[in-house]
C-alpha cells in the first residue's frame, strides 16, 4: 500500500479513536466496518441526519406521526430480531 | 446488566479506509444525526433512529446463515439487553412531549418541564453507548 495513504488511514484511525470515547459523534464512525455489509444501514443514517437537519431549518421538533412512525418500526424491529432462531 | 460486548473499540484499517472514501465522497462526518440534532427531543429521536437502524440491520445479521451461529446468538441477546433501556427512553420521551404540552396549555409549570427534560436526557444518555456498543459488535 503507498505509504502516504498508510499514513493517512493511520492518522484518522487515531482520530476516531479519540472521538469515540465516551462521545455520541463517534457511533457514524465506529459503524463504518458494519457498514461495509451494505448499503441499507449507511443510506438510512443519511436519511435520518437530513431529517433531523430539516427540522433543525425549520425550528421545529418531531411531530405525533413521526414518533409514532419510528416507535411502531422500533417495535417491529426489535421483535423481529428476537423472534428469530439463529440456529 | 452484564454485558454481551464490550466497549472498547477496535477500528480497522479497513474500517478507516472506508471512512477516507466517504470522506472524499463528501459524506464522512458530517452526516450523525445526534450532532445534528439541537434540542432535546430532536436528540432522543435521533439516537432512537439510529438504535431502530442498527436494530434493523441486526434483524439481518440473525438471519444470515453465514455468519456463525455464537455470533448471531450474542446479536440477539446484545438487542435483548438493549430493549428496556430503550422502552425507558421511549417512555421518558412521551412524558416530555406530555408535560410540555400541558405546559401550553397553561397546565403545569415550566419546572416540570425542566425536569422531564433532564430526565429524557438522561436515558438518551443511557441508550447513546448501548448504540454503540450494537454497532461495534456487528462491525464485529
Amino acid at each position: 500500500m503507498n505509504a502516504a495513504i498508510q499514513l493517512l488511514i493511520g492518522a484518522v484511525s487515531s482520530l476516531l479513536r479519540v472521538r469515540g470515547q465516551g462521545d455520541i459523534s463517534g457511533i457514524l464512525d465506529q459503524g463504518l466496518a458494519f457498514w461495509r455489509r451494505g448499503v441499507s444501514g449507511r443510506a438510512g443514517i443519511l436519511a435520518l441526519n437530513e431529517q433531523i437537519k430539516a427540522m433543525v431549518a425549520e425550528g421545529r421538533d418531531p411531530t405525533a406521526d413521526e414518533r409514532v412512525a419510528q416507535d411502531e418500526a422500533i417495535e417491529a424491529a426489535e421483535a423481529a430480531v428476537l423472534a428469530a432462531e439463529p440456529e | 446488566m452484564k454485558r454481551v460486548f464490550p466497549d472498547v473499540w477496535v477500528f480497522g484499517y479497513a474500517g478507516a479506509l472506508v471512512l477516507v472514501v466517504s470522506v472524499l465522497l463528501g459524506g464522512g462526518c458530517q452526516s450523525n444525526p445526534v450532532s445534528s440534532a439541537e434540542t432535546v427531543e430532536q436528540r432522543a429521536f435521533a439516537v432512537l433512529g439510529l438504535y431502530q437502524i442498527v436494530v434493523e440491520e441486526a434483524g439481518i445479521a440473525v438471519g444470515d446463515t453465514t455468519i456463525p451461529v455464537g455470533t448471531r446468538r450474542a446479536i440477539q441477546e446484545a438487542v435483548r439487553e438493549a430493549q428496556p433501556v430503550r422502552r425507558q427512553l421511549s417512555v421518558a420521551y412521551l412524558e416530555y412531549v406530555t408535560i410540555r404540552g400541558e405546559l401550553a396549555a397553561g397546565e403545569t409549570t415550566e419546572a416540570r418541564v425542566v425536569i422531564v427534560a433532564q430526565q429524557l436526557e438522561r436515558w438518551v444518555e443511557r441508550l447513546e453507548p448501548i448504540v454503540r456498543g450494537l454497532v461495534t459488535s456487528l462491525g464485529g
